[in-house]
């Protein structure tokens, strides 16, 4: 799976000056964000995409 | 709804729809976490939201927003099912340990660990505002489809919640300083 980690944030930002408050709101969120998404989430996803009537090979 | 059930998207559109979903994984994982901080926590509601995603997949329109769509997934579900277990969680210790050891910014002497402190202060309404808007960079029209109010709400909330922020870590700086050495 491909995740998001660097999404360019494509969205228009409010128009503030920098602000070390929100810059740390931001840190807080990037954190998360970058951290190794645990494999469950793989297996999930794929749980959900499978065609069904698709058996696993053996 | 059966996982793989064909619907109404073309598999291309599917494609397309579970990479986008792929892709929005860890955003999706912080703004859990910022809701209901705690790593378990969060990481079961993110997965909810998938789930619950793919299930309305057909009721998406593709070209619209679809990290907001997601993120309105999450929020909805946390607001209407784990609200009550999240309020009972205490401080992720894995996240605590992490930010005690950051250093403060270095030009305002503000450590962000006080900014997460002061953040699970607010009021959920703000919390969730400046999550999505400081935190995940949404624009205000964005978080409003989110949160399911106006443009002029998120933006009340976004001033209220960061005044309120400021008010605390500034509380916080003055007690720090008037309390006695040792």
């Amino acid at each position: 799976m491909t995740f998001d980690k660097h999404r360019k944030r494509e969205a228009p930002k409010p128009p503030v000056a920098f602000d070390p408050v929100e810059a740390a709101l931001r840190q807080i969120f990037d954190d998360v964000a970058a951290e190794e998404v645990p494999s469950d989430f793989a297996d999930l996803v794929a749980q959900l995409t499978e065609k069904p009537g698709k058996k696993k090979a053996k | 709804m059966e996982p793989g059930l064909d619907v109404d998207l073309r598999s291309d559109d599917l494609e397309k729809f579970k990479e986008q979903m792929v892709a929005l994984i860890p955003a999706l994982r912080a703004f859990a976490r910022g809701l209901c901080r705690d790593r378990v926590l969060a990481d079961d509601l993110a997965q909810e939201a998938l789930m619950r995603a793919w299930a309305s997949r057909h009721t998406f329109t593709l070209g619209t927003n679809f990290r907001a769509w997601m993120f309105m997934i999450l929020r909805n579900h946390y607001y209407s099912g784990s609200k009550s277990r999240a309020r009972e969680t205490v401080w992720d210790p894995e996240a605590a340990e992490r930010i005690l050891i950051q250093d403060p910014t270095q030009e305002s002497g503000i450590h962000v660990s006080d900014v997460e402190r002061a953040l699970q202060a607010l009021p959920e309404q703000q919390r969730e505002i400046l999550l999505l808007i400081a935190g995940s960079g949404l624009s205000y029209e964005e978080a409003a489809v989110v949160a399911n109010c106006n443009v002029g709400t998120v933006k009340s909330r976004l001033n209220r919640g960061r005044a309120a922020l400021k008010a605390i870590i500034e509380g916080e700086d003055i007690k720090r300083l008037s309390s006695p050495p040792g």
